[in-house]
């Protein structure tokens, strides 16, 4: 082993340091080559159901004030030169545009543009936990626990170091590119939609937690796939184990923390009950077809940009005549004061 | 150790596969070429182009097209990395026959040839070999850890060209003496094998390639 040490040392500092390739170049090229594949082998078809499903959602809106209004609140994409831009952070941000030094991101962070090869740093403690939250140029949420640090490779791939990285690419309907995340343990590639990845121990545990969908670990020749509701732990000598992760666990609570905030502004109740059950992991139900009605006609008005997922519906939706309960990881919504349900706001 | 093998060295086979799915449409081969093998291909035509960085853009954006375009032609006979490096090559030429001048310098192969053919007529020059090996090693070295995790790659930086102790790299990476050893171990395995994974000068009458394998002096 002293052998090998000194022999690759010897060869490194033969060698001497890389000089920095610049990220702004491979991600034009990335692209460049991307839109090459897409002619050639498939990606093409895949704009153009993408551009169908435009087409219809835009015919939609003609007949329909609510699909107009749930248009208004699509995320808005970064500017071109940006591979992402940040929709809220809290607590201590450092970041760099590239390799060099990390410098604080100012509180008032929302909006700033990411470019590709960024690395961004939360920094972890008890009391005053960091966490950051990305929106990338695809559309797809991308947050960053406390005590990360990671690197925004490309619009479509986050790097992993140290800490944990949670992707949401909004479920099929959504259509936003997946973003896949590269960990000591390979690449976690999304198959559809919410999924975290955690470096523990150094990277040398690599810990995967599937909330919908399903995740493709690819690492070489290996493919290996996990689905909702459970979990993945590759160890250091390539082992794995796998175990359950339930869509609604404590464990998830950082990102419900960390969650970019919907703007409620004219939204109809329906639009943001369908955000609560996904950001918290519940399935929604209507007690009736009545209530179901009442969240498609109530339109919304104010903000809850302060508040996080798990405090905003206590606010909300007694405003609509509404209540809620939860019970075995259903979101269960039902007039409030009806006479069927009680009218309770718990957690 | 067999693990990381699996997961660093691609057999030609294995990446005949991968352009076989990037073929049949599927987004995800096509981020695992990209990601794995065009920051390589990067240094190796900045290498070749005195860093000259539009044009190195220019000339690995047309190579990887080029690449992609044919895709079918890959015969799995040598590694794809090869096969992508002897695109660049002709991308290269092709460029500067378009320019109809030479470049401003050769890659290191046709440099060689150069030194072969000079040798024919006089003593070979101990000096230009040396020299060309070692700008061989130093490339080889720097796109090797182009090719691993970025994680990888700094363990192994801080490790064997900072000459930081495991404690510091621990420290850095917040975790324990013992989990960054097996880091850096890993590290270490990898990168070894994206080393030899990549082509030397082959062909030429001795290729004194530095050696890191245990029990070969360097």
């Amino acid at each position: 082993m002293r052998d090998d040490d000194e022999a690759l040392r010897a060869l490194l500092e033969e060698a001497g340091p890389r000089a920095p390739l610049p990220a702004q170049d491979l991600e034009a090229i990335r692209e460049a080559a991307r839109a090459e594949w897409r002619e050639r082998y498939g990606g093409a078809r895949v704009r153009s159901r993408v551009s169908g499903w435009w087409i219809a959602a835009a015919a939609a809106v003609v007949l329909a004030a609510a699909g107009l209004l749930l248009l208004r609140r699509a995320p808005a994409p970064p500017p071109a030169t940006g591979v992402a831009s940040v929709e809220r952070s809290r607590g201590e941000i450092l970041w760099s545009p590239g390799d060099g030094k990390l410098a604080p991101l100012s509180a008032d962070g929302a909006g700033r543009t990411i470019p590709a090869g960024a690395v961004l740093e939360t920094v972890g403690s008890a009391r005053a936990p960091g966490s950051v939250a990305l929106r990338m140029a695809g559309g797809a949420s991308v947050r960053l626990d406390a005590g990360t640090r990671a690197r925004v490779a490309s619009s479509t791939v986050i790097e992993l170091d140290r800490g944990a990285v949670y992707v949401d690419s909004g479920g099929p309907a959504a259509r936003r590119e997946s973003v896949a995340v590269r960990a000591a343990a390979g690449l976690f590639r999304s198959i559809g939609t919410q999924f975290e990845v955690r470096a523990e121990q150094g990277g040398s545990v690599t810990r995967l937690k599937v909330r919908e969908g399903r995740v493709r670990l690819e690492r070489g020749a290996e493919s290996v796939l996990t689905d909702a509701g459970q979990e993945l732990v590759v160890r250091g000598d390539g082992s794995l184990e796998r175990g359950e992760a339930a869509a609604d666990a404590p464990e998830w609570d950082w990102v419900v923390t960390s969650a970019p905030m919907l703007d409620i502004e004219g939204a109809k109740v329906r639009t943001f009950l369908d955000w609560v059950a996904r950001e918290r992991g519940w399935r929604l139900e209507f007690a009736d077809s009545e209530t179901a009605a009442l969240a498609d006609s109530v339109v919304l008005h104010g903000s809850i940009a302060h508040l996080t997922p798990a405090e905003a519906p206590d606010v909300v939706l007694p405003s609509g005549g509404l209540g809620y309960r939860v019970s075995n990881g259903k979101l269960v919504v039902f007039v409030a004061g009806g006479g069927k349900e009680p009218v309770r706001t718990p957690r | 150790m067999e693990s990381v093998r699996q997961t660093w060295a691609e057999t030609p086979g294995a990446e005949r596969k991968l352009l076989d799915r990037m073929q049949a449409g599927e987004e995800s081969a096509f981020d695992v070429f990209a990601e794995r093998y065009i920051p390589g291909l990067y240094r190796f035509a900045s290498r070749r182009l005195a860093g000259d960085r539009e044009l190195v853009r220019d000339v690995v954006q047309s190579t990887v097209c080029r690449v992609i375009e044919k895709l079918d032609s890959y015969r799995a006979e040598a590694p794809l990395f090869t096969w992508l490096c002897a695109v660049c090559k002709n991308e290269i030429a092709a460029h500067f026959r378009r320019l109809e001048r030479r470049p401003r310098e050769v890659g290191l192969e046709e440099e060689h040839a150069e030194v072969d053919a000079a040798s024919a007529l006089s003593p070979p020059s101990a000096g230009i070999e040396e020299r060309l090996d070692l700008l061989e090693r130093q490339e080889r070295v720097h796109i090797a850890l182009d090719r691993v995790p970025p994680a990888y790659a700094r363990a192994v930086e801080w490790r064997y060209l900072e000459g930081l102790p495991v404690t510091e790299i621990a420290r850095r990476l917040g975790t324990s003496y013992k989990a960054a050893e097996s880091l850096l171990s890993r590290a270490r395995n990898a990168f070894r094998l994206s080393y030899e994974s990549l082509p030397g000068r082959e062909g030429t009458r001795k290729a004194p390639h530095r050696s890191f394998e245990k029990g070969t002096p360097a």
